[in-house]
């Protein structure tokens, strides 16, 4: 791995070590901003990583955010580094610039008009500047002039409904603005669930080895141990198809995305089945931390075109070529 | 990604795409076009199609010039086997003594034994079985009981094997045998031997599996002189040796492909056109089968570089069995398609595919390799 790729992860791992626990990210659930997580992670640069210096950003390829985005997956960070993410890349296209703080992005349907109503719309309470995306026209807004309703999704997150009202920033248009929404945006859930993946099966092994039944740890029990194996393969395979996001910018390239978000969705109903299986009854409480990080992924393999959407992509590009799309198939596959 | 488990991304090398095409236009000239091929690499097995393989250097490719082989690298033989599977090539003859007991010989055998066996089997003229199950040995492995017993000119040989797929056609066995009586440390006192199935001594009896095909056997020796030079590495050795083997076992291709011509049909039946369920099943198993792939290759990548990667291999075969199991069930309730290739392709998966999750280390065994990685044992 490269040096400085290297460096970004240690410096966002190191603070959200320090700046993002249990009850921070419980109390983002009650409403409270994890205004510090946020601050330290904008003052390192880590919340516009990938995003060239001549633009705002902190420099370093697309990989390096979908890096910290991958951490902030595995701490379960409520904070909007995915959602900024997205809208600065769309911006950094588009020529518009990027500002400071916290950016949330949402995309509408080509015919609608304002006032604009969107809902779902991850954040939007705790960001000073909010993206649009309506067809080829990136559409930068000022959040605090404009109404927000609060929403939360089942993991708490804030998910608020926001009418626009007044005039836009700044717009600009640019080729394939709204599939580039899509991929980056579902990009950004395949790391932000492969973080979270990799967290719960951490969590399930350490509570398997710590609680003890029948004298001995529930880890001896080869029960356990087949459940927990079988929940490491699809973490690994979680692992390898969002790795593919890091070789090949999802920016460029459908199929890779595509893969990924099928496959990493894929792994979340069986591997939180597991995990919360292993952990009993204590993992079913809201004072255990497993459900911060097993909520979120129920959210995010929903977010940005669930696994079935997003297979049936796939199955239509790999059909196209009809009647010699199955004697084809395999070099498809290995080109 | 999890403690000492990692998947680092491989590349294919360079000269990737020629290969392919180089093994496809080879396929198309040595397959009859009826054939109807299958991506099982225990489908089918021909001596002359092996022979022609050895012709071209793709038996035993990784291996020295000395002893017959390519000296290419692990990644090209891996371009190499997952063309042969794809194709539906009749690979069963000369697969187990590529993949296994050559490479075996190549790390503990003596220069005597490089010497004989190994260009015999890059011409793909001398075939292997493996000997590891016994009647009452499964996966409890180290609770074998055929012995071999030191004599004059080397060791006498009683017991049997089973499930040695091929024995019938195949040359030789190597078989893993007590030398010493059982001990305290169950792993020690174990060898492996090479066995002549030729060897009037030897007497192999046929198995028919559930789908009607000849393949296992049980294989008996009722007093077989092993020569001194037969045994391979240390006496003693054989249970290492043996878990040496596991990552070239369990990693390939053939662990995640069997069910692929079932996918190939499928995408024949429903045309340019599939409805939503169809299309999105399609995408989920490709999804899948790419993601394994990738996997499969990121082993070969540390192969090439000298580890052994034997819990990443693990997590490849139960991975790519269960995903093999998946594929003919989940595409049955897509149709119905009524062709005959349809039909044909499908219910022979079907009838095999209770093996996938069997043989080569049983999904129980595989999960206690990763379990153990995991810190839980």
């Amino acid at each position: 791995m490269e040096e400085h790729l290297q460096m970004v992860i240690d410096t966002a791992d190191r603070i959200l070590k320090d700046h993002c626990n249990h009850q921070i990210v419980d109390a983002s659930e009650s409403g409270k901003f994890a205004a510090e997580l946020w601050q330290n992670l904008e003052q390192t640069g880590l919340t516009l990583a990938g995003i060239p210096d001549s633009l705002g950003g902190a420099d370093g390829t697309p990989a390096h955010g979908l890096c910290v985005i991958r951490l902030c997956g595995q701490h379960a960070a409520p904070v909007p580094v995915a959602e900024t993410y997205v809208a600065a890349r769309l911006l950094a296209a588009s020529g518009v610039g990027i500002p400071a703080g916290p950016i949330t992005v949402a995309g509408l349907s080509a015919d609608q008009k304002l006032p604009l109503t969107i809902t779902n719309v991850p954040f939007a309470r705790w960001c000073t500047h909010f993206v649009t995306i309506q067809a080829e026209e990136v559409t930068l807004w000022d959040l605090s002039k404009n109404e927000i309703i609060e929403h939360v999704n089942i993991a708490g997150e804030p998910r608020d409904q926001v009418v626009l009202k007044g005039e836009p920033i700044e717009s600009a248009r640019f080729e394939g603005a709204s599939e580039r929404l899509e991929r980056i945006g579902a990009a950004t859930r395949v790391m932000l669930m492969s973080g979270a993946l990799r967290g719960i099966l951490m969590q399930s092994v350490a509570y398997a080895m710590e609680r003890n039944q029948f004298g001995r740890p529930i880890a001896k029990f080869q029960a356990i141990q087949q459940q927990l194996a079988q929940m490491a393969g699809e973490v690994a395979a979680s692992q390898r198809a969002a790795d593919e996001l890091l070789l090949s910018d999802p920016w460029d390239d459908i199929m890779p995305v595509a893969i990924a978000k099928s496959r990493v969705g894929d792994a979340v109903c069986i591997s939180s089945e597991i995990a919360h299986q292993v952990h009993g009854a204590m993992g079913y409480t809201r004072a255990h931390p497993l459900n911060l990080l097993t909520r979120r992924l129920w959210c995010w393999r929903d977010e940005y075109g669930s696994e079935q959407i997003w297979q049936n992509v796939i199955g239509r590009h790999y059909c196209q070529a009809g009647i010699h799309a199955a004697d084809q198939l395999w070099d498809t596959l290995t080109q | 990604m999890f403690q000492g488990i990692a998947f680092e991304p491989a590349e294919l090398p360079d000269n990737a795409p020629a290969l392919r095409a180089e093994v496809r236009d080879f396929l198309k000239e040595a397959l009859d076009p009826e054939f109807r091929p299958n991506s099982d690499f225990n489908a089918g097995e021909s001596a002359e199609f092996s022979s022609q393989l050895g012709q071209r250097g793709w038996i035993g490719m990784t291996w020295p010039a000395e002893y017959g082989g390519g000296e290419r690298s692990f990644l090209e033989r891996y371009v190499v086997t997952e063309e042969l599977l794809a194709g539906g090539a009749p690979v069963g003859a000369h697969w187990i003594a590529d993949r296994q007991s050559g490479p075996l010989l190549l790390r503990f055998g003596t220069e005597e034994q490089r010497q004989f066996f190994l260009p015999r089997i890059t011409k793909g003229e001398c075939f292997f079985s493996i000997g590891m199950s016994e009647p009452d040995t499964g996966s409890d492995l180290a609770s074998i009981k055929s012995t071999a017993k030191p004599v004059d000119g080397g060791w006498l040989l009683n017991g049997s094997k089973i499930w040695s797929s091929g024995a019938h056609m195949n040359h030789y066995m190597v078989a893993l045998v007590r030398t010493e009586p059982p001990s305290e440390n169950r792993h020690a006192g174990m060898s492996q031997v090479i066995i002549d199935l030729h060897d009037p001594n030897v007497t192999i009896k046929g198995i028919a599996n559930l789908a009607g095909d000849r393949d296992f056997n049980q294989v008996f020796f009722d007093d077989v002189v092993i020569p001194h030079d037969r045994l391979v590495g240390e006496p003693g050795n054989g249970w290492q040796q043996v878990i040496s083997e596991l990552s070239y076992e369990r990693s390939g291709p053939e662990r995640f492909l069997s069910a692929f011509r079932v996918l190939v049909e499928f995408v024949r039946e429903v045309g340019a056109d599939p409805n939503d369920a169809q299309a999105a099943l399609i995408g989920k198993l490709i999804s899948h089968l790419v993601t394994l792939r990738r996997m499969s290759i990121s082993v070969a990548g540390m192969l090439e570089q000298g580890q052994s990667p034997n819990v990443e291999a693990a997590l490849v075969k139960e991975l790519g069995n269960n995903f093999e199991k998946q594929v003919p069930e989940l595409i049955r309730l897509a149709g119905p398609f009524l062709s005959e290739r349809f039909s044909q392709t499908l219910n022979d998966c079907i009838l095999h595919a209770p093996s996938f999750t069997l043989r080569g280390g049983t999904r129980e065994i595989l999960r206690g390799v990763i379990a153990r990685e995991l810190g839980l044992r």
